[in-house]
């Protein structure tokens, strides 16, 4: 059930220069989420934010809930600016869990902060599944969470784009379908930016008996579907709601570019 | 705090505005403990909408071209409406024609007894040949909101626009045909652009502005109208706590439409209605 609480922050660090991570008590939110869902967050509890923004649930314990979120605007500058104390709205859990999955492998591929909800995915599927991680980003600072990660992945390949730390390059010149088909991997959840999401789909129509998934973003206003803000475009050109029909959704289904501004 | 219209009686005076608590089907516990619930507007086809982004944030508002996505009628009632036999208040269904005799298709397939009425939505940008919104034009109102009026014996709103139009006007136009009720003041016209890319933000190019940026106007518009017309009016425009519901209804208004605030929180209504009880 769709709940609104007030939620205190434990605490709101960063972790890179524009990354933050916030751990919040939110018991009720926390009682219910699963890998997948996400959460509204109003950024001030007056009107001068006056839409909530979305954030996927990057980690859940018994009563709190974390996010890791990047500034990139008005909103996330501020959030990055409250302290611990402090009271937030959060509504949640919002939109649809990944099923659980059990003695499958499993790659997660990761890019940026995109990380966030593939943190929450991997903590759960590491107890019977076997998980391979492909993480990038720009550069060192940016390779957040990843000893977290670590003991819960059996391979986790790591890559900056300006070689600072890992292999050089973008992640997904590392994933190769040959390994893909010869590990016999059953799922792969992708989570970054969009260009990453349409390359990764195009790179594995060779191997369509694949399952994968990718976490989509769009502009939200209600994040519950009350609004109709947030479609996206299936292959036969129908809208669906990222926040209720998603956001993780199969790759083959969806159209990436009608996510293109 | 019970409000009685002709023959429908709302158990208080909070409505949820069309488009921002989606087709009635979610969110049950909110909608049961409201006066009425209006559905997002339904056209007779239906229509995919607008290319996203379709919202933006701006100043105390928010800017939207959702473009009225909707199953369409057929699908509506097949689908939907028989979820909602269950609903304990009053349904609204908000209706989108783009030409008289859609408006009138449209009221004459939801003459059915789930519904307690219709909103005709004269402010859809959609209507063919014409430049205009129907509520910009009294003449159209009026003939739009006679036509639907034949056709349905339910409770009747006309959904106007303050626009580039004395509402006044066309609220008048709108009673003398047999409206029951008139909803305003809508939204107002709005376009937001990115420097950088030189190009307009939403994917609809232009949206429709609501939230606590057009209260005052929307106050302003429902007291103007108030000195002149003796007519049930149910005022929205950025209503987000209690006493913006107290204004409203000092302005004139009967009844009163929470809209932009229910994206900021769905249960936003159950918060201002035990307010209002205190
Ligand atoms: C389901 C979902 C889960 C998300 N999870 C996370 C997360 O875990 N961590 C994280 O850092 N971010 C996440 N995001 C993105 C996050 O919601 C936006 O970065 C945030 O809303 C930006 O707010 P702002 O006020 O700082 O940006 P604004 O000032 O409103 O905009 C600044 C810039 O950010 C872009 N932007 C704004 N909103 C979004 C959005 N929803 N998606 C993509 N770009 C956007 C704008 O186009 C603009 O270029 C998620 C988005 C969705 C839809
Ligand atoms: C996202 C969104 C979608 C809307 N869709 C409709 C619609 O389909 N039909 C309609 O008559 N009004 C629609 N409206 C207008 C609202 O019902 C309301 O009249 C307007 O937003 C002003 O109230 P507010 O400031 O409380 O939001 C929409 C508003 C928003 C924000
Ligand atoms: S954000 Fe409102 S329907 Fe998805």
């Amino acid at each position: 059930m769709i709940i609104t609480e007030k939620a205190q922050i434990i605490f709101n660090n960063s972790l890179s220069e524009e990354i933050y991570s916030m751990k919040l008590n939110s018991p009720h939110v926390a009682k219910q989420a699963k890998p997948g869902q996400f959460v509204m967050i109003r950024i001030t509890n007056d009107y001068s934010f006056i839409l909530p923004r979305p954030f996927a649930i990057a980690d859940c314990t018994k009563n709190m809930i974390r996010i890791v979120y990047r500034v990139v605007g008005k909103g996330t500058k501020v959030l990055s600016t409250r302290k611990p104390g402090e009271i937030l709205n959060v509504l949640g859990p919002l939109g649809k869990p990944i099923p659980k999955l059990k003695n499958k492998k499993v790659v997660l591929c990761a890019g940026g902060v995109g990380i966030a909800p593939l943190r929450f995915l991997a903590s759960k599927l590491a107890k019977n599944n076997e998980i391979f991680l492909y993480y990038g980003a720009k550069t060192k600072k940016e390779l957040i969470l990843v000893n977290e990660l670590k003991p819960l992945c059996r391979k986790m390949v790591l890559a900056t784009e300006d070689g600072s730390y890992g292999k050089k390059g973008v992640i997904l010149d590392f994933l190769s379908p040959d390994f893909l088909r010869n590990q016999k991997i059953n799922y792969i959840f992708a989570s970054g930016p969009l260009p990453m999401l349409k390359n990764l789909e195009l790179k594995l129509q060779i191997l369509p008996e694949i399952p994968v998934y990718g976490f989509l973003e769009a502009k939200m206003g209600c994040g519950c579907g009350l609004c109709y803000c947030c479609g996206v475009k299936t292959r036969e050109g129908k809208y669906l709601r990222i926040c209720t029909d998603g956001p993780v959704f199969s790759l083959k289904k969806v159209d990436l570019s009608s996510l293109n501004k | 705090m019970t409000v009685i219209i002709k023959n429908l009686t709302f158990k208080n005076p909070l409505l949820l505005a069309s488009g921002t608590f989606g087709l009635g089907d979610k969110f049950l516990g909110v909608i049961n403990k409201m006066g009425g619930i209006i559905t997002k507007g339904i056209t007779i086809e239906e229509r995919l909408g607008n290319p996203i982004p379709r919202i933006f944030e701006t100043p105390s508002g928010i800017l939207n071209s959702v473009g009225l996505e909707n199953p369409g009628i057929k699908k509506f009632k097949t689908t939907i409406l028989p979820k909602l036999t269950k609903l304990q208040t009053n349904l609204f269904i908000n209706i989108a024609g783009s030409s008289v005799d859609e408006f009138t298709i449209l009221a004459t397939e939801l003459d059915v007894p789930e519904i307690a009425g219709l909103e005709i939505n004269l402010s859809c940008p959609n209507i063919k040949n014409s430049q205009r919104l129907p509520a910009q034009n009294p003449r159209l109102v009026a003939k739009i909101v006679a036509a639907v009026r034949k056709k349905t014996s339910k409770f009747l709103i006309a959904k106007l626009t303050a626009n580039f139009i004395d509402p006044l006007i066309t609220a008048q136009a709108a009673v003398d045909n047999g409206a029951d009720a008139i909803s305003l003041i809508n939204t107002l016209y709005g376009i937001a652009f990115d420097v950088k890319t030189r190009k307009p933000i939403l994917g609809g190019i232009t949206g429709g502005l609501s939230g606590p940026a057009i209260k005052p106007f929307a106050l302003y518009c429902i007291w103007h109208i108030r000195q002149k017309l003796d007519v049930p009016i149910i005022g929205g425009g950025g209503i987000m706590t209690a006493n913006d519901v107290k204004e409203f209804l000092l302005a004139g208004a009967q009844l009163v439409a929470i809209g932009s605030g229910n994206l900021v929180d769905p249960f936003l209504g159950l918060k201002i209605l035990k307010e209002l009880e205190e």
